[in-house]
C-alpha cells in the first residue's frame, strides 16, 4: 500500500533527517508512528501523500510515486494535518464541495459522525473552535472511506472528552481495508487504538513491533527490588522501579505500557530490540 | 451527490466541481469587491455632479469607460493573484495539494474563473450598473443625458479582453509562484521583466551599431495578439509546471 525505500531528505543540507529510511505499511493495520519532537515524523506523513518530494530514495502510493499526485492515489488517501484553516463555508457546503473528489465517500456516516461529535452544522466553519473543527475534519476523513488515512497528531487541541469521543469514533469507523497512520507524541491517548508501533528516532525506524508482538514478548511491571537484573529497561520511580523484561514461558500477559516502552526504544532501541530477535520458547 | 470518477487524465468533470469550489470559497469576498468597485464607479460619476462645477463627463455614460476598464483589469489581476493563496499558508496547503485533481485541472479552473467568469461577471455588471446610474441621473438631475453602454461594450471589448489575457498569465504565474504579498511582487517581477527587455535590446542595438527600434503597435494586429497569446500560454504553462513541483514547506 505504502512502500518506502531508501528514503533520504534535509531541509538543510548538512542536516539530513531521513538517512536511508525503509518503511512498509499495509492495508487493515493502524500504525502508531512515534518520535520525539523534530524526529520527523509530519515530515515522512507528508513524504507519504506526496507533499514533500525525496532527495533520493521513493514512496510509493499504491505502486505509483506519491510525489506524483495523481488524482487516482489522492483519492486513496486522506491527511488530517495538525494544524488546519477550514474555509468559510458551513459543514454541509463543504461536504458538498469535497466529498465528490473521494469516490467512496459515505454522506450518511458523516452525518452520524457530525452528530457524534456534536458538530453545528448551521454554523461556519472557520467559527468552530480548534476542536471542533478537528472533529469535523476528523468525521469527514472517516466518512471519505479513503483505503490510506494519516492523522497527524490527531488529538492535538481536543479536551478529554472529545479524546474520548474520538477513540469512540475511530472504533465504530473501523475498517479491515484501511490502513491508518496516526503520528502522536501523546501515546496514552491512542495506546487503545494502534496495533502497530512504530518509532522514528534520529532519521530511521529503530522499532516496529505489532502489539500483539509486543505483548508476546515482554512483560511490563513494578517492583520494589532495586537489585533487579532481568529487566532490559528499567526506570526509578517513587518504592521501586518500573520495569521491562523478557516474557519468560509462564509469565502471565501484562498490559502493554507503550508509553514506558517508547521512552526504553528511544534510550536503549538495541536492547529492546534485541528481545524480538531471540527464538520463543514455549 | 455524484461522485467523480478518480482518473489520471484531464477530466471536465473534476474541473467543473473545482470551479464550483473555487466560487464558492470566494464568493463573499468577490461579492464585495464587485459591490465596492460598483460604488467607486458610481461615485465617480455622481461626485462631480454634485459638485457646482460643471461634470467632467458632459453626462455622457461613455466617459466612464476608462474607468471601468481600468477597474476591470486590475481587479481581475487581483482577484488572480489570490487564487491559488491556499497553497501559501501552512494551515491550508496540505488540505489544497492533496485534493485529488491534476495540476493542469486546478490551472484551467483558476484560470476559467479568473478570467472567463471574471470578464463575464464584470461586463453584465457593468451593463447593469450603466443603466441605473443613467436612469438614476434622469430623474435627479434635469441635464442631458447621452446613453452609450453597447459603444462600451463594443468598442472596447476586444483590447482589454486581450490586454487582461496577457498580464493575466503573469498574475496566475505569480499566484502559485510567489508566497506572500504575490500581487505586489508580481507586479516587481513585471517591471523587472520590462527593464531588462529595454536593457537587452539596448544593448544589442549598441552592439550592432544600429538604431533598433521595436513598436509593438506597429505590427499587424493579428501578430500583436499572437505574440501576447504565445507570452501568456508560456505564463500559465509556467504556472502549471510550479503548481506540479510545489511542496509544503
Amino acid at each position: 500500500m505504502i512502500t518506502i525505500s531508501n528514503l533520504n531528505f534535509a531541509f538543510k543540507k548538512k542536516e539530513p533527517l531521513f538517512r536511508g529510511l525503509n518503511m512498509e505499511l499495509h492495508p487493515g493495520r493502524t500504525y502508531g508512528l512515534f518520535g520525539l519532537n523534530g524526529a520527523g515524523k509530519t515530515t515522512l506523513l507528508n513524504h507519504m501523500s506526496g507533499m514533500l518530494f525525496p532527495e533520493t530514495g521513493e514512496c510509493l502510493l499504491n505502486g505509483k510515486p506519491a510525489m506524483e499526485r495523481q488524482p487516482s492515489g489522492l483519492s486513496q488517501l486522506f491527511v488530517v494535518p495538525e494544524q488546519f484553516d477550514l474555509p468559510t463555508v458551513k459543514p454541509d457546503l463543504y461536504i458538498e464541495l469535497h466529498a465528490p473528489f473521494y469516490p467512496n465517500f459515505d454522506l450518511s456516516l458523516a452525518g452520524e459522525l457530525m452528530k457524534m461529535f456534536g458538530i453545528d452544522r448551521e454554523k461556519l466553519l472557520n467559527k468552530h473552535s480548534y476542536g471542533q473543527r478537528k472533529k469535523f475534519l476528523i468525521s469527514f476523513a472517516l466518512a471519505a472511506n479513503t483505503p490510506v488515512l494519516l492523522m497527524d497528531e490527531p488529538t492535538n487541541g481536543l479536551d478529554i472528552p472529545s479524546k474520548s469521543q474520538f477513540r469512540k469514533v475511530m472504533a465504530t469507523s473501523e475498517n479491515s481495508e484501511r490502513c491508518t497512520v496516526i503520528s502522536t507524541h501523546q501515546v496514552r491517548d491512542l495506546d487503545t487504538l494502534i496495533d502497530r508501533f512504530t518509532v522514528l528516532h534520529n532519521g530511521v525506524i529503530i522499532f516496529d513491533q505489532t502489539v500483539q508482538d509486543i505483548s508476546e514478548r515482554l512483560v511490563f511491571k513494578k517492583t520494589a527490588d532495586t537489585t533487579d537484573t532481568e529487566s532490559i529497561y528499567s526506570e526509578e520511580i517513587l518504592g521501586g522501579k518500573r520495569v521491562i523484561a523478557q516474557r519468560n514461558p509462564g509469565d502471565n500477559d501484562t498490559l502493554v505500557d507503550l508509553e514506558f516502552l517508547f521512552s526504553a526504544v528511544v534510550e536503549s532501541p538495541d536492547s529492546i530490540n534485541r528481545a524480538f530477535q531471540m527464538e520463543v520458547t514455549s | 451527490m455524484k461522485a467523480l470518477s478518480a482518473i489520471d487524465t484531464f477530466s471536465a468533470p473534476r474541473l467543473f466541481q473545482l470551479i464550483k469550489r473555487t466560487i464558492n470559497l470566494n464568493v463573499h469576498n468577490w461579492t464585495i469587491g464587485f459591490l465596492a468597485i460598483g460604488g467607486l464607479i458610481a461615485a465617480i460619476w455622481f461626485v462631480p455632479i454634485m459638485l457646482p462645477s460643471e461634470a467632467w463627463h458632459g453626462y455622457n455614460t461613455y466617459a466612464l469607460t476608462p474607468a471601468f476598464m481600468f477597474f476591470y483589469i486590475a481587479g481581475g489581476l487581483y482577484l488572480t493573484s489570490g487564487l491559488f493563496d491556499e497553497l501559501h499558508e501552512a494551515g491550508t496547503a496540505q488540505l489544497g495539494l492533496t485534493l485529488p485533481a491534476l495540476a493542469s485541472e486546478k490551472i484551467a479552473s483558476a484560470w476559467i474563473t479568473g478570467y472567463l467568469l471574471y470578464s463575464i461577471a464584470a461586463f453584465v455588471a457593468f451593463s447593469i450598473l450603466v443603466p441605473v446610474i443613467y436612469f438614476i441621473t434622469l430623474v435627479t438631475v434635469e441635464a442631458d443625458l447621452t446613453f452609450s453602454l453597447y459603444n462600451i461594450l463594443f468598442d472596447d471589448l476586444l483590447s482589454n479582453l486581450f490586454g487582461y489575457l496577457l498580464y493575466q498569465g503573469f498574475f496566475l504565474f505569480g499566484a502559485v509562484y510567489f508566497r506572500k504579498l504575490n500581487f505586489l511582487k508580481t507586479i516587481v517581477f513585471l517591471i523587472v521583466l520590462f527593464i531588462l527587455f529595454s536593457l537587452g535590446m539596448g544593448l544589442y542595438a549598441f552592439l550592432a551599431s544600429t538604431n533598433l527600434v521595436i513598436n509593438f503597435s506597429s505590427l499587424p494586429l493579428f501578430v500583436q495578439y499572437g505574440i501576447g497569446f504565445m507570452i501568456a500560454l508560456l505564463m500559465i504553462w509556467l504556472a502549471w509546471l510550479q503548481l506540479k513541483n510545489r511542496q509544503v514547506a
